[in-house]
C-alpha cells in the first residue's frame, strides 16, 4: 500500500435511540416516558487506506458503514478511538481538512436546488478558493468527460437523476480533493448512467490519485471500481482485503459444471466422484454440477472426464456476490 | 469568509429570490396590501366605534402609515427565516455545511441578510410611494432622506440581531428534532413585543421602560421609529448599544449550544 492517507484505530461509536411501541396508547405514554436503547454502530474498527486506493465499504443496512464514513468526513464525533485523515482529526473540522475532502451522497442532493449548476459551481469556486484559470479548466474537463456541458445552465431541480448525479460529482471534484467519500454514487441510475459514472471515477482516480471510499449495495459498482473491499458486520470489520482474493480466501470449494452425453437417469454419482473429492450438487437433464474441494478440482475433473461421456466441462469459482453475501450474513 | 465568497453568496441568494417571480410579486404586493387592508378595516371600526380622532398619539392616517410599514419591516427582519436552521438539522442538510470549508453561522447570516436586502428594497419602495403619492398618511411624521438612511442602517442591524436571536433557539433542534411549536411561540412573542402587531406606545406605560431593555423592541419598533423620524441621535446611539449588547449575548449562547449540539448531530438522511 502507498502512504496511508486514512488511518483508523480502535474506533467505536454508539447511538442512543428512542423506542416506541405501535399504537395510540403507546403514543400517549411516549409523551411522558420513552424507552432508550443503545446501538453499537461501530466497535473497535481499525483500518488504513493509502493514496490512490479505491476501497469498497460493504455491509448490510445498519452494519455501520455510513457511520464510519460520517466519522471519517467529520460529520459526527466518535465515542473512542483515533482517526487521522490527511493528517487531521476530522471532527475538528479545520478548513485545511475540509478543503481537501468531498462527500458525494447518492440519496441526498447537496447542490442548491433552485439554481443552475453553473451558479452552484461558481459559489463552490469561492468556497474552495479555486483560482479562476484552474476552475475554468477543471469545469470544462469534468463537464466534457461527463457529457453535461449543455445542462450547466439548467436549474438543478429540472435535471434528470443521472444528470444531477453527474453535477454532484463535478461539484465534489472541482477542488481536487485528496479524499473522496462516495455514498451510493449510482443509486437509482439507469445502466448507461451507472457505467458512465463508474468509468469516470476510475479515470479520475488514475489521473488524480485520491483515496476513495465507496459504499454501495450494487455489486457491479464494487466489482468495477474496487480492488480492495472492507466488509462490515454489526459494527466490526469481518473482511479487509483484496476483492480478487475474497473468493479463494473464504470458499473452500470450486464448481465443476459438465454437460454429458447419454447417461442413465439413475446414475450413481458417488461412484464416479468419491465423497472426498466433493459431491454432486444438481442435475438438470444433461447439465450436472459438482462442488469439489479447491485443491482437488483438477483431479475431480480428470475423474469425471474418464468416467462420463463429457461433451463440455467448466471449472468455476462460486459467484463473488454470493460469497460476499454469505460473509455479510454469517460473518465468515 | 472572504469578500468574493461573501459577494457570490449574497448575489446567489438574491438570484434565488428572483428565480420565482410569481412568488416574488405575490409576497411583495399581495402580502403588503392584504396586511394593510386588515389593519385598515380593523382600526377604522375602532376609531368609528370609539368616535375619537386619536388613539394613543396616533391619528388614523398616522396609524395606517405605521401599519403600512410595520408588516413589510417585520418581513424584512425575519427574511423568510421560518426555522431554516432547525430544518437543516432535522433533515440532515447541515451535513453540507460541515463538509464545506465555510462557517455555518456566517453562511446562514449572509443568506438571511441577502434576503433581507431584497425585502428592504421593497420597504423603501413602499415608503417612497407612500410619501410621494399619499402625503396625508405621512403628514404627522418627519420622514426625511436622513431618517430613511437611519432607518435603513438600523433595519440591517436589526436583521442581524434577529438572525442571531433566532439561530440559537433553532439549535435546540439538535436535541428536540422538531421545534416548530417553539418557533411559532417565539415568533408570536417577537411580533407582539417587537411592535409588529401593535405599536409599543399603545402598551401600558408601566412596562414600556422594560421593553426598551428587551431585545424584542429592536426587531421592528426601533427601526420603524427611525424611519418615522421619532428617534433622536442620542436615543439611536443608546438603542444601537443595547442591540450590540444583545447580539454579543446571543452570539455567546449560540456558540455554546452549537458546540454541545454538534456532539448530538447524527447526520440523518445519508
Amino acid at each position: 500500500m502507498t502512504e496511508p492517507i486514512i488511518t483508523v484505530a480502535d474506533l467505536s461509536k454508539s447511538f442512543t435511540v428512542h423506542r416506541k411501541e405501535a399504537g395510540f396508547i403507546s403514543s400517549v405514554k411516549s409523551l411522558f416516558y420513552r424507552k432508550k436503547t443503545v446501538i453499537q454502530a461501530l466497535a473497535d474498527v481499525s483500518l488504513s487506506i493509502g493514496k490512490g486506493e479505491i476501497v469498497g465499504l460493504i455491509g448490510a443496512n445498519g452494519a455501520g458503514k455510513t457511520t464510519l464514513v460520517k466519522i471519517l468526513s467529520g460529520i459526527i464525533h466518535p465515542d473512542s478511538g483515533s482517526v487521522k485523515v490527511l493528517g487531521h482529526n476530522p471532527w475538528h473540522r479545520r478548513n485545511s481538512f475540509r478543503s481537501n475532502i468531498s462527500l458525494i451522497m447518492g440519496q441526498k442532493a447537496q447542490l442548491w436546488w433552485d439554481l443552475p449548476a453553473a451558479d452552484c459551481f461558481l459559489l463552490l469556486r469561492e468556497i474552495y478558493r479555486i483560482p479562476h484559470y484552474a476552475y475554468a479548466e477543471r469545469l470544462a474537463f469534468l463537464a466534457e468527460t461527463l457529457d453535461v456541458g449543455k445542462q450547466l445552465n439548467v436549474q438543478i431541480r429540472r435535471l434528470s437523476l443521472g444528470e444531477r448525479m453527474k453535477m454532484e460529482l463535478i461539484a465534489a471534484l472541482l477542488h481536487n480533493p485528496g479524499v473522496v467519500f462516495l455514498d451510493e454514487p449510482t443509486i437509482g441510475l439507469d445502466l448507461t448512467a451507472q457505467k458512465a459514472i463508474r468509468s469516470f471515477i476510475l479515470n479520475y482516480r488514475d489521473q488524480h490519485k485520491p483515496a476513495m471510499i465507496i459504499t454501495s449495495h450494487y455489486m457491479e459498482d464494487i466489482k468495477s471500481l474496487c480492488e480492495r473491499i472492507i466488509i462490515i458486520r454489526k459494527g466490526g470489520i469481518v473482511y479487509d482485503g483484496s476483492l480478487s482474493h475474497i473468493v479463494s480466501d473464504h470458499t473452500p470449494n470450486k464448481l465443476i459444471k459438465v454437460r454429458v452425453g447419454d447417461t442413465p437417469d439413475d446414475l450413481d454419482f458417488s461412484a464416479v466422484l468419491p465423497p472426498e473429492l466433493g459431491g454432486f450438487t444438481d442435475r438438470e437433464d444433461k447439465n450436472i454440477e459438482f462442488t469439489v474441494p479447491r485443491d482437488a478440482a483438477a483431479e475431480a475433473a480428470t475423474r469425471l472426464l474418464c468416467a462420463l461421456p463429457i461433451e463440455d466441462l467448466t471449472i468455476s469459482e462460486p459467484d463473488i456476490s454470493t460469497v460476499i453475501e454469505s460473509i455479510i450474513k454469517e460473518g465468515r | 469568509m472572504n469578500l468574493r465568497l461573501t459577494l457570490q453568496l449574497f448575489t446567489m441568494e438574491i438570484r434565488k429570490v428572483f428565480a420565482y417571480r410569481v412568488d416574488f410579486w405575490l409576497s411583495f404586493v399581495v402580502a403588503t396590501l392584504a396586511q394593510f387592508c386588515v389593519a385598515f378595516f380593523l382600526w377604522k371600526s375602532i376609531f368609528t366605534y370609539k368616535a375619537v380622532d386619536t388613539i394613543g398619539n396616533f391619528t388614523f392616517p398616522a396609524l395606517m402609515f405605521y401599519y403600512l410599514l410595520a408588516p413589510v419591516l417585520g418581513r424584512t427582519i425575519y427574511s423568510g427565516n421560518h426555522g431554516d436552521i432547525a430544518m437543516e438539522i432535522y433533515q440532515g442538510s447541515l451535513t453540507r455545511y460541515i463538509i464545506y470549508p465555510v462557517s455555518f453561522f456566517r453562511y446562514k447570516l449572509l443568506v438571511h441578510c441577502a434576503n433581507a436586502t431584497v425585502l428592504l428594497v421593497q420597504l423603501l419602495a413602499v415608503i417612497t410611494v407612500a410619501v410621494v403619492l399619499f402625503p396625508s398618511l405621512t403628514g404627522s411624521y418627519a420622514v426625511t432622506p436622513f431618517t430613511i438612511l437611519l432607518g435603513t442602517v438600523t433595519t440591517l442591524a436589526a436583521t442581524v440581531l434577529y438572525f442571531i436571536f433566532s439561530a440559537w433557539i433553532q439549535l435546540i433542534a439538535f436535541w428536540a428534532d422538531q421545534i416548530w411549536s417553539l418557533s411559532a411561540i417565539i415568533r408570536f412573542i417577537t411580533s407582539l413585543l417587537g411592535g409588529s402587531l401593535l405599536p409599543l406606545s399603545l402598551f401600558p406605560e408601566s412596562i414600556q421602560p422594560l421593553l426598551t431593555w428587551l431585545p424584542f423592541s429592536y426587531f421592528v419598533h426601533f427601526p420603524l421609529q427611525c424611519f418615522l423620524g421619532n428617534i433622536h441621535p442620542d436615543m439611536w446611539y443608546k438603542g444601537m448599544c443595547v442591540m450590540a449588547g444583545w447580539a454579543a449575548v446571543f452570539t455567546i449562547i449560540y456558540a455554546c449550544i452549537w458546540h454541545k449540539g454538534n456532539h448530538q448531530y447524527t447526520g440523518v438522511g445519508i
